[in-house]
């Protein structure tokens, strides 16, 4: 007696550690616990990209060659394995003679993939039919429900994980961290109950939360296209982004990329061309350099300038306005209203190189957005001792220096916003599945140029849809618009020489009297008309949804209409 | 004074009959008498009883209603998996219960000379019962061929056999009492009978009950003052058939090579060594207090005979070293209360029977706790009163009821089975 209570002591106390490890080792049994990619929403919670469970259809063929046995209706039953690959296919959609191919390939294979990532529906119908040598195996795939809308945001996953745009940008915040947890078994496999441990928790991804709004993403990538199309052009972009904090609502990159297929587009297409190209922007640069003059204090809005059609400087350069002219007397104002090349570097002329120079560089100019996007562009400003005397000259009306889309709407932005620039924003957060939220931007501004500057430019850009540069384009009835055209000639490189082919663009900012909205769309090479008058259109069509989108109110004061003239 | 044992059992048969014939219509008359009647007759079913008897009988009833608690909780999975009913295994053990507890009671009131008189109708009936095993009844499980079947109902009749052989032995050695000295005497029928018994269980295969029915013989045949050379010769025997008979079954040698060799290999925790290996680990995983009741992980299917030869190892992995050190103790109580009855009884019948039971029931249960402790190797016998098995149970309590009825004061029996201490030294 004695002797058995020393051995269960042995067993139950001394031993009990080791014994317990030993049997531990053949019950439990380690389980994935998923955490999921995380989705990419837009600024409404709309699915931009989502992580949907799937599961590839695995089989041992070794087991598989002679069909499998089942009840039916109380019944046995036994299928064939030609039997089964119809049932297997006509549960999953795949072809029934594929799957008799993965299991006869190999007769005594343990492994074999029939059909893989199918979706719950086919698991749950497999999982019936009951088949005991078929493994289901869960993974992942990702999708975005709205096809190319915002693709050329989102970018995509490939293989190897996240390869372009905000998957890859943010693929800390969206990327999901699989747990484990034991259960222990009985010698049937079932698991028992109050055995599971978990060892580490899955966490899901956190949900992106952008600043796109889907709906108008759509509607402008539609219209883009459509005017691409209309005008010849190689390629287009669109931005749309909310004046008051900088956020942008919609980018549209023409052609871009589906992330569902991404085999359908070509590689130039595969990321956002409004962040990744830089251009010259030709004359839209022009309205900064005079928000810079009235900062300064050398313009206003009614300056006065005598513009020839072209001037001649001393190292034998020249410079003329796009169209001939006789002499003009434009103020300020008349010479952006018309695009005049002369008259603006006239009155850039009173600023320093340097100076002009840090005025761009704080509109946004040289350097990265806070977007800081995938391959995005820094553009090409140079530096003040760089820039050659006709470069000096050149750069005042937007050659020879280099912006992408988003720069150029970032400094629309900063007029529009009374000369404070904000942050330009793409992603408002990243919402861990904590509910912490993180990637939160900056929300601070800079001042760039003085109130006073900055709505002075405004109201002088009201001018260009009814007599500048845009005449002829219908207005958008009930808004004041201010608007700035841009026709850059493409050079090589920046400063190179120049053909025949131009970039255009648009940008302008509605309402003028209290602007909300930045619009800018600018195109590629196109062919039909070759001024800034071909992206009226588009321009006039996306401020308008915009406008109509948002409801935002008419404007209930007349357009300024400065003097062009004097 | 000088009583030699055989004389008592004559002398209380001789005052015995004469009571009856005296008492006979008197008793008869007694209970119509008062509205309280029926309550006195029924107090005096058990006021009388010495404490021995309650002792025995509590601990009796104890053992087997923690015996029906433990295969409830540890058939229920397996139950499940093959039937759909968690309490098959449970309610067949709940009614051998309701079955074995009243037939012990009533075997409990049974005079002790009649267990003398039938002995040799109730070996003839047992060894018929054993005797089915071989034919087309008779079923084998785990290579045991020791289970007769009658429809849905099986039964071991080895059990009954236990029984009887024990109640047989104790009546032919009190009979033979003065001629214990001479060797042909103790040879006939004495071995005969034995070995008949013993080859039947060992023909149907079943090494276990066979070792316990040695023990139980070997003790029976000690108690009765056999002179200890004679149990040379047997011993002798033994030594040289036992290895003989376990070498027979491949299954046997295998158990008992893997139990030598410390089951470590993994081929033999796949064989052999599963069903030791998993009992310790489910003791292991029981530790000080137990996981609980019901809690138990081995009985999902790991541990095979969970609720029958390894119910032990449930009992400690569910109730801890506590529950498992409760169940030793209380065997043990069992024990004590058996040598009680064996050392105050002045029959020798009553004190060979006692000894032959105390042997089986003690015996089967220190080997069986000693197989899932793997202090021996895998024999296949179930704990007493604990284990799933209705004919274990059945036997085994009736075995105690026959205890128990040499416990039992009988109206006139002052002294039933008291004998003053110093008669006990003079016995053999």
């Amino acid at each position: 007696m004695a002797v058995f209570v020393v051995r269960l002591v042995d067993i139950q106390v001394v031993q009990a550690s080791t014994l317990n490890k030993q049997s531990l080792g053949k019950r439990s049994v380690p389980t994935i616990l998923y955490g999921d990619r995380g989705s990419i929403v837009d600024t409404n919670g709309k699915v931009l990209a989502k992580t949907v469970v799937r599961y590839d259809i695995t089989a041992v063929p070794a087991y598989a060659q002679k069909g499998y046995k089942t009840t039916v209706g109380g019944k046995s039953v036994t299928y064939t394995l030609s039997q089964t690959a119809d049932q297997i296919a006509a549960a999953t959609g795949a072809k029934a003679s594929d799957i008799v191919k993965a299991l006869t390939a190999d007769k005594k294979s343990v492994y074999a993939k029939l059909v893989g990532s199918v979706d719950v529906d086919a698991y749950e119908k497999i999982q019936k039919l009951g088949i005991s040598w078929i493994y289901p195996k869960r993974t992942t795939a990702r999708t975005y429900p709205n096809g190319a809308v915002a693709g050329n945001l989102t970018g995509f996953m490939g293989t190897d994980g996240a390869q372009a745009g905000l998957e890859l940008e943010y693929n800390k915040c969206l990327a999901g961290t699989n747990g484990s947890e034991t259960y222990e078994r009985g010698l049937d496999n079932v698991k028992l109950p109050g055995s599971t441990v978990t060892t580490k928790k899955a966490v899901d991804g956190g949900v992106l939360e952008t600043t796109i709004d889907e709906y108008l993403q759509y509607q402008v990538q539609q219209d883009l296209a459509e005017q691409v199309k209309a005008i010849g052009a190689t390629s287009g972009t669109a931005i749309v982004m909310k004046v008051s904090d900088g956020s942008l609502l919609a980018v549209a990159d023409s052609d871009s990329v589906d992330p569902n297929n991404v085999d359908g587009s070509s590689t130039s297409n595969l990321g956002s061309k409004a962040f990744t190209d830089s251009y010259e922007p030709g004359s839209t640069v022009k309205s900064l350099i005079a928000a810079a003059a009235i900062d300064q204090g050398v313009a206003t809005p009614a300056t006065q300038e005598t513009v020839p059609y072209s001037r001649t400087f001393p190292w034998g350069g020249r410079i003329a306005d796009a169209e001939f002219h006789d002499t003009e007397q434009l103020t300020l104002a008349g010479i952006l209203a018309n695009s005049s090349n002369v008259g603006i570097t006239q009155v850039g002329e009173r600023l320093s190189k340097q100076t002009r120079y840090d005025y761009l560089k704080k509109f946004g100019f040289g350097s990265k957005s806070e977007v800081k996007f995938n391959g995005e562009s820094v553009g090409q400003l140079g530096t003040p001792s760089s820039w050659d005397s006709q470069t000096n000259i050149n750069s005042m009306f937007g050659q020879g220096i280099g912006t992408s889309a988003i720069q150029i709407a970032s400094a629309y932005q900063t007029l529009a916003n009374g000369g404070v620039r904000m942050p330009v924003t793409l992603v408002k957060g990243c919402k861990q599945s904590d509910g912490t939220v993180t990637d939160t931007p900056s929300a601070k501004g800079t001042r760039v140029v003085s109130e006073k500057a900055a709505n002075d430019v405004v109201d002088m850009l009201e001018n260009t849809i009814p007599e500048g540069t845009l005449a002829g384009m219908t207005p958008i009835s009930g808004y004041n618009v201010a608007a700035k055209t841009g026709t850059a000639q493409i050079a090589d490189a920046p400063g190179g020489g120049y053909g025949s082919d131009y970039i255009i663009s648009v940008a302008g900012i509605a309402p003028a009297e209290n602007p909300q909205y930045v619009v800018l769309v600018t195109f590629t090479k196109p062919t039909t008309l070759k001024t800034s008058f071909a992206a009226a259109p588009a321009f006039r069509e996306i401020m308008s949804q915009v406008l109509e989108n948002y409801r935002v109110k008419p404007s209930t004061t007349p357009a300024t209409n400065l003097p062009d003239t004097w | 004074m000088v009583t030699t044992p055989s004389s008592l059992p004559r002398r209380l048969r001789a005052e015995r009959a004469a009571r009856k014939a005296a008492g006979e219509g008197s008793r008869t008359a007694e209970p119509d008498q008062t509205p309280g009647a029926a309550l006195v007759a029924v107090r005096r079913l058990f006021a009388a009883e010495s404490t021995a008897f309650f002792v025995i009988l509590g601990t009796a009833l104890f053992l087997a209603i923690f015996g029906l608690v433990m295969v409830l909780s540890s058939s229920s999975v397996e139950q499940y998996v093959e039937t759909h009913d968690f309490f098959g295994a449970f309610l067949r053990q709940g009614i051998f219960a309701a079955i074995g507890i009243p037939l012990m009671l009533v075997v409990s009131r049974v005079p002790v000379w009649a267990w003398q008189r039938y002995a040799w109708h109730l070996l003839v009936a047992s060894m018929f019962l054993q005797l089915l095993v071989f034919t087309p009844l008779g079923v084998e499980v785990g290579g045991n061929r020791n289970w007769i079947r009658l429809g849905s109902f099986s039964a071991q009749p080895s059990e009954f056999l236990k029984l009887a052989l024990t109640i047989w032995i104790g009546m032919i050695l009190v009979k033979k009492e003065r001629k214990l000295g001479e060797w042909k005497e103790l040879l006939v029928p004495l071995v005969p009978v034995v070995g008949i018994a013993l080859a039947l269980v060992l023909k149907g295969g079943d090494l276990g009950t066979t070792l316990i029915l040695l023990m139980l013989v070997a003790v029976a045949v000690f108690i009765a003052g056999v002179k200890l050379r004679f149990f040379l010769v047997p011993l002798a025997l033994l030594a040289v058939a036992i290895p003989v008979i376990t070498a027979t079954a491949s299954s046997r040698t295998d158990r008992i090579a893997a139990w030598l060799s410390g089951c470590s290999s993994e081929e033999a925790y796949q064989s052999t060594c599963w069903q030791t290996t998993h009992g310790l680990w489910a003791l292991a995983s029981g530790g000080v207090f137990g996981v609980g009741l019901g809690n138990s992980k081995a009985k999902w299917s790991w541990l095979p005979e969970a609720d029958n030869d390894f119910i032990f190892a449930i009992v400690g992995e569910e109730l801890g070293l506590i529950g498992a050190c409760v169940v030793l103790g209380l065997f043990i109580v069992l024990a004590v209360s058996f040598i009680k009855v064996l050392r105050r009884s002045d029959d020798a019948f009553v004190r060979i029977v006692t000894g032959g039971i105390m042997t089986w029931i003690i015996g089967q249960a220190l080997v069986n706790i000693a197989v899932v402790l793997g202090l021996l190797p895998v024999l296949g016998v179930p704990l007493p009163l604990i284990s799933a098995g209705g004919s274990s149970l059945i036997f085994v309590l009736v075995a105690i009821g026959v205890i128990l009825s040499f416990l039992h004061r009988r109206p006139g029996d002052e002294t039933p089975v008291r004998v003053s201490a110093e008669t006990v030294g003079s016995l053999r």
